[in-house]
């Protein structure tokens, strides 16, 4: 599917497009959610490399980009999916979705939960999204935008046309600690996580 | 061999390399898990409901490799939901994310065939779950190793369920399977799928452009083509969704699922492969909002619309189907006619229209009268619509003439439809009914993409309505531009039987003057045909024997070779005849009247039976014989006080005293039912019996012979039956036997007989019927029994009991229904043959016997005649000889002093001895007073016997029966009121009966029989000036022999020794009539032989069973057959 996509591709046929108004953003945005990011970045450096600079290197007052500015933020609310853009599970799948939980000291059944939006973001602690971005090599901050955005779903049973996806909500990250066989110096060590950062 | 077994199987050898890689099957959960961890897949218990079940009970995430399963605190069903899983894994690939709402460790690994099961067969995705159950079942419980264990180290299920953790019912079932069925060979290679499509073949396979009808005779590869359109499709491009495939059965849409899914798998799940009526309930349950249905209507077997109509009977007012006794048949008859009137897509309406029309023409008086019975099928048949509204029920007929209407009236429907499915498959075309062909213009419109095959030749569902009608208006009417076919090419057998069958049909009328020439891809065989005349019926039997081994010695193993027969009626027989000559035959028969599953419904009775009936069956086994003497003891001691059931077993010192070998036995039939109450559920109790408490199975397992592995495949049919049944009200055990009663009755159980697919294997000659070989091949086919009267049977004898549709109801038919039906029905007998013929590859055998059982000249069917030429035509006389039927072995019991009977004892007798055996010599069951009708006349009868012969004043006798009735008649009933009037008309006609006459004083009438008396009470005596008559007064109809019964014959021959000139009269209430009684001496004489030689035969013990059409209404008919050993003193002066 989507994932074996060139990104470096898509990246530049958006960038040679005629136009880069918000409409071919938003057909791009459709066709690659996991680029999201990349694409408006891309775009509004396109955008961007079109203003004419003043002479000490401030951008003249622009019209088109006063319009640029707003179409990127006109975008926002329909660009969802971006977050799945910076997916830090993207990489992690099979054995190494093993490896990484594994790094984690966590059950995979733990580590599927964050993958899948099954956890309230705020229940999540820092030093959990911290270790988390570490072991996944993304940023703190992709990391709990991820944490933030993932739209409840098991991602693989998606693209069974003929399983309806249906989600019961979410849970605390408390709650997952919880509700998952773990080993009890696993649980000691998340549960330490979240009362370090003062969470219930 | 489909991929269920293929799977199971694969199961059972992972269970195997675990076991030898030092994992413990007996800790289940651990088990799984390991399989899992050895495919790198992590298990995850977590609570049910939990997030990440995503509302499924398991989880296969492919991205994570990991199971994630619902905790279900038991360990077994947490392993069977791993194992289900992993079966996913298994088969959908390790890349394919599942998830499983339900899974269901006790799937039976065929579907029962009756009931709502034989319309809706499992969906391709349904499949799938079945198929992962039985993989995780396998998986954990493997066969062989239960198998093992019970037969070589003797542990039951229970000590195996208990070792495991697992539930009781698993196991048995796993038992049942590994003991009972055969163990199924996997063929190693599957060329004959991949063979590619023969030029005409491809032609026909890739049509583009009008509609299309492919005339595909036997052995030409319809099926394969079938298969090759497809694939031409999907290769096409063409969204598999976007394809619908319609066949005749359910077993066919299986098989063409399974042949597409093992090249396309994902396609095969994603094209809709079933029935007109599967469909039609799929769109039934789409639209139910428009139906005002409920969302999942519930089926309505016929069965049970007999029980509901029953109940409205009293109030329809009918004069033609006017039944007051037992009006099941009739409505049988109805609902056949109603159903007949759904494949028109006629609804009550619509029949009513039709009648009323016909009446208006009607000049003769039998056309007056057909155009009434045709009213008051149409009476019925909107009270059956109202009732079916009332509950929410469909029918089968409804499931496509309700589709029809709703689309031919709904525009919705009608688009959803039009677009839904792109192209349209249809399969035996030639067994379409008119409500199907409407049903196919909704979904294909003008037909461009509509591509149908058939072969109008065997086309043997007339009385379902199909018709050869529809084969030829395919292109002239119903889809107009439409092209045909043909396939020219016969791959399955040799040159001269093709001949012979082709001959044949040249002469069927829809056939005439077509082109049907078949090119024999094989050539010639070297043989030719055979028709065997041989004397007599049993040396028929003999010389099918003869042939059979003969052929076996040529290398033709006993399971290529089949006997076809018309009817079922013959099977039996053959199968008998055959087994006493030691020819292995493979034949199931009538399921119900088996002897090993009548010992088991005769035991299951004994736990709802206060009165203990079975012990006359269960007691003449030799695992627990209780002498006969033992047993009537039993059995009177029940007689005279209504204890609890199974509560003999605690009497058993306090009776007279009983032998120590009938204690041992009584004691070993209450050990086998012990714990059980009246509520048990029976699959439980049998599982029990079978299983932990005897080794019935096991002794199965272990035979060799085919004889004692068919009574294995039987039990195992039945405890399948058994095990899914419907809730309801009362105790289970009761439900269930009442059900069989009536399937049995009703001829409802006939998909019984068919053989389990896992049974394909056994090395027996297959018995079946023309109409069951349908779609099947054999290396070689006998056809016995082809004489003048058994095939074709006269369309009278055809027509006669069915009721006939009123004219204008047959689309297409010109002129008087009864003679479009009688011209189907003779037209579908000629394809009958046709298809028989038709089976064979390599050799063909034909047989009759030319002499009937009396001596008189037999001939031989007209069909062989036209065969001329083509066959070999020798008269045989077999070496094999058949030994004598055994005859019923006498029942050995002594009399104390004469007996004597009553005149009603005698109609009995004359109805069935054997019943008469159980209900006045063994003195058990006595009548049943199932339904309403029977207590209605139980109470009339009862106020007629209280009045002993005085004068009946109508007010006296209601009076009588407002006492009776409250003991007697159907008072629970929701039409009691409705009952009640009728058993006042019932009386009131009784008390205008002795109006003008003077009642006289009944005297006792004695007649003298060989060992005892018949003693007769007339009913009522009259005397007008002078004149005698004497009365019996029955309460239901005339039967068409009364008045010449034995019964009667006595009653007539005693009247008269007492007073010579009287006249001797039969009342039948129910009708309103009075018969006078005239026998003329030589009939006369001749009962009073027959009445003798009742007397004769009840003292030498012998009561020969008159098997009949209401067996299933006797009380003996579970219990019906070998009796406890004798011998037995009876006083019955």
């Amino acid at each position: 599917m989507s994932t074996f996509r060139d990104p470096e591709a898509i990246l530049d046929a958006f960038a040679v497009e005629a136009t880069h108004d918000r409409s071919t953003l938003e057909r791009y945005l459709r066709q690659y959610p996991e680029l999201a990011q990349e694409l408006i970045d891309l775009s509004s450096e396109l955008r961007l490399a079109n203003v004419p600079m003043s002479p000490d290197g401030d951008p003249v007052a622009d019209p088109e980009l006063e319009t640029a500015w707003s179409e990127f933020f006109g975008c926002k609310p329909q660009v969802e999916p971006r977050t799945e853009a910076v997916n830090p599970f993207a990489k992690f799948k099979g054995l190494a979705f093993a490896k990484l939980a594994s790094a984690l000291d966590v059950p995979r059944v733990f580590l599927t939960a964050f993958r899948d939006g099954l956890v309230t973001a705020s229940s999540i602690p820092e030093p959990f999204t911290k270790r988390f971005a570490d072991a996944s090599g993304v940023s703190v901050e992709s990391a709990r935008d991820y944490f933030a955005q993932a739209q409840p779903g098991l991602a693989a049973l998606a693209f069974k046309s003929d399983v309806k996806p249906s989600h019961q909500g979410q849970k605390s990250f408390r709650e997952l600690v919880q509700a998952t066989e773990m080993t009890e110096q696993q649980r000691q060590l998340l549960l330490r996580e979240c009362n370090a950062d003062g969470l219930n | 061999m489909d991929s269920i077994e293929i799977s199971r199987q694969s199961a059972g050898r992972f269970h195997a390399a675990a076991v030898a890689t030092g994992r413990d099957p007996w800790k289940p959960y651990a088990f799984a898990c390991a399989e899992a961890a050895r495919r790198l897949i992590d298990v995850a218990k977590v609570p049910a409901g939990d997030v990440r079940l995503f509302g499924g009970r398991a989880v296969y995430d492919p991205d994570a490799l990991l199971i994630i399963h619902e905790d279900t605190g038991d360990d077994f069903a947490s392993a069977f939901l791993v194992a289900h899983e992993i079966g996913h894994v298994e088969f959908d690939g390790q890349d394919e994310a599942d998830k499983t709402s339900e899974v269901d460790p006790l799937r039976a690994s065929e579907a029962v065939p009756v009931g709502v099961d034989r319309v809706i067969d499992y969906s391709q995705r349904q499949r799938r779950e079945v198929q992962m159950d039985l993989f995780a079942r396998e998986f954990l419980v493997p066969r062989p190793w239960v198998r093992k264990l019970h037969l070589e180290e003797g542990a039951t299920a229970a000590t195996i369920a208990s070792r495991l953790g697992a539930p009781h019912a698993v196991v048995s079932q796993q038992l049942l399977d590994a003991l009972l069925l055969p163990a199924i060979e996997i063929p190693a290679s599957k060329e004959v799928e991949n063979k590619p499509l023969k030029p005409d073949q491809q032609e026909a396979a890739t049509h583009e452009g009008t509609p299309y009808l492919l005339e595909a005779g036997p052995g030409t590869g319809k099926t394969q083509t079938l298969v090759g359109r497809v694939e031409y499709l999907l290769t096409k491009g063409i969204e598999p969704s976007k394809i619908l495939i319609l066949t005749f059965s359910n077993k066919a849409a299986g098989e063409l699922s399974e042949r597409i899914g093992s090249k396309h798998r994902a396609a095969a799940a994603s094209i809709w492969v079933g029935t007109f009526h599967g469909f039609g309930l799929d769109i039934i349950r789409r639209f139910h909002d428009h139906l005002k249905l409920p969302h999942n209507p519930k089926l309505l077997e016929r069965t049970d619309a007999i029980g509901f109509l029953e109940d409205e009977y009293p109030k329809l007012g009918l004069k033609h189907f006017k039944n007051l006794l037992d009006p099941s048949a009739s409505i049988k008859s109805i609902l056949d006619a109603i159903s007949r009137a759904q494949d028109e897509v006629i609804d009550a309406g619509g029949y009513r229209v039709l009648a009323e029309a016909m009446l208006e023409s009607a000049t003769a008086p039998e056309e007056r009268e057909a155009a009434e019975r045709s009213l008051e099928v149409a009476t019925v048949f909107a009270a059956y619509e109202k009732m079916k509204v009332a509950k929410g029920r469909v029918d089968f007929g409804d499931l496509v003439a309700m589709t029809v209407r709703l689309c031919e009236t709904n525009a919705d429907v009608r688009e959803y439809l039009a677009t839904r499915y792109e192209h349209i498959l249809v399969d035996e075309y030639q067994d379409v009914n008119r409500s199907s062909v409407r049903l196919l213009k909704c979904i294909a419109g003008e037909g461009r993409n509509l591509w149908a095959v058939g072969d109008v030749k065997q086309s043997i569902y007339r009385f379902r309505g199909a018709s050869a009608f529809n084969m030829a208006r395919f292109d002239r009417e119903d889809f107009p531009g439409a092209k045909r076919g043909r396939l020219t090419v016969n791959y399955r057998s040799v040159e001269e039987i093709i001949d012979a069958y082709l001959t044949f049909a040249e002469e069927i009328p829809s056939v005439r003057g077509t082109e049907i020439g078949l090119r024999a891809n094989r050539g010639k065989g070297g043989e030719r045909p055979e028709y065997q005349a041989v004397e007599t019926a049993d040396q028929e039997i003999a010389a099918v024997a003869e042939a059979i081994e003969e052929l076996h010695k040529k290398g033709y193993a006993y399971r290529d070779q089949a006997i076809l027969s018309a009817g079922n009626e013959r099977l039996g027989r053959m199968t008998e005849g055959l087994e006493s000559l030691d020819v292995p035959v493979l034949y199931l028969g009538s399921l119900f009247e088996r002897d090993e599953i009548k010992d088991f419904l005769s035991l299951l009775s004994l736990l709802v039976d206060r009165r203990a009936m079975g012990l006359l069956r269960v007691g003449g086994q030799k695992a627990h014989a209780i002498p006969l003497a033992d047993v009537a003891i039993v059995l009177s001691s029940l007689k005279a006080d209504d204890c609890e059931p199974m509560k003999w077993v605690e009497r058993l010192k306090t009776l007279p005293p009983l032998s120590q070998k009938g204690l041992v036995g009584l004691q070993s039939v209450a050990a086998l039912l012990a714990g059980f109450a009246p509520d048990a559920n029976p699959w439980t109790v049998l599982c029990t019996v079978l299983l932990d408490r005897t080794r019935v199975a096991a002794v199965v397992a272990e035979a060799e012979d085919i004889r004692t592995r068919s009574r294995g495949i039987a039990i195992w049919q039945f405890m399948n039956f058994v095990r899914s049944q419907a809730g309801g009200q009362g105790f289970p055990l009761s439900r269930l036997l009442t059900r069989i009663r009536r399937l049995v009755l009703f001829s409802d159980e006939r998909d019984l007989r068919h053989l389990p697919a896992a049974a394909q294997g056994i090395d027996a000659v297959r018995l079946m019927t023309m109409h069951g070989s349908k779609g099947l091949e054999f290396r070689a086919v006998h056809i016995p029994g082809l004489t003048n009267s058994s095939l074709p049977r006269s369309p009278n004898a055809l027509v006669a009991g069915t009721i006939i549709p009123p004219d204008g109801l047959i689309d297409g038919a010109t002129g008087k229904a009864v003679d479009a039906v009688k011209e189907a029905l003779s037209e579908e007998q000629q394809c009958l043959f046709f298809v028989a013929l038709s089976r064979a590859r390599d050799r063909l055998t034909l047989y009759s016997s030319t002499q009937k059982s009396n001596g008189a000249d037999h001939p031989r069917s007209p069909f062989i005649d036209r065969l001329d030429g083509r066959i070999d035509i020798r008269r045989v006389r077999p070496m094999k000889a058949l030994t004598a039927s055994p005859e019923d072995s006498p029942v050995p019991l002594t009399f104390d002093g004469p007996f004597a009977f009553t005149d009603h004892q005698l109609a009995l007798y004359e109805r069935c001895p054997r019943r008469f055996l159980y209900t006045h010599i063994l003195d058990v069951g006595g009548r049943r007073n199932e339904t309403a009708f029977m207590q209605l006349h139980a109470a009339v009868q009862k106020v007629i016997d209280g009045i002993g012969g005085k004068e009946p004043s109508l007010a006296e006798l209601t009076a009588s029966l407002d006492v009776l009735w409250a003991n007697h008649g159907p008072t629970d009933h929701g039409y009691e009121k409705e009952y009640k009037r009728i058993a006042v008309q019932l009386l009131s006609f009784y008390s205008e009966t002795a109006l003008g006459s003077e009642i006289q004083p009944v005297p006792l009438l004695r007649l003298a029989v060989p060992g005892g008396e018949i003693v007769i009470r007339p009913d009522q005596v009259l005397n007008a000036g002078g004149k005698i008559t004497m009365r019996r007064v029955d309460t239901g109809h005339k039967g068409s022999k009364d008045s010449e019964s034995l019964a009667t014959a006595a009653f007539f021959i005693a009247a008269h020794a007492h007073s010579s000139d009287s006249a001797v009269e039969l009342v039948h209430l129910s009708d309103g009539e009075i018969t006078p009684v005239a026998m003329t001496t030589r009939v006369l004489a001749n009962r009073r032989k027959s009445i003798d030689k009742m007397g004769t035969d009840v003292q030498a013990g012998r009561f020969p069973l008159n098997q009949s059409r209401t067996c299933p209404r006797c009380p003996a008919f579970f219990i019906c057959g070998p009796l406890p050993d004798g011998p037995m003193k009876k006083n019955l002066g």
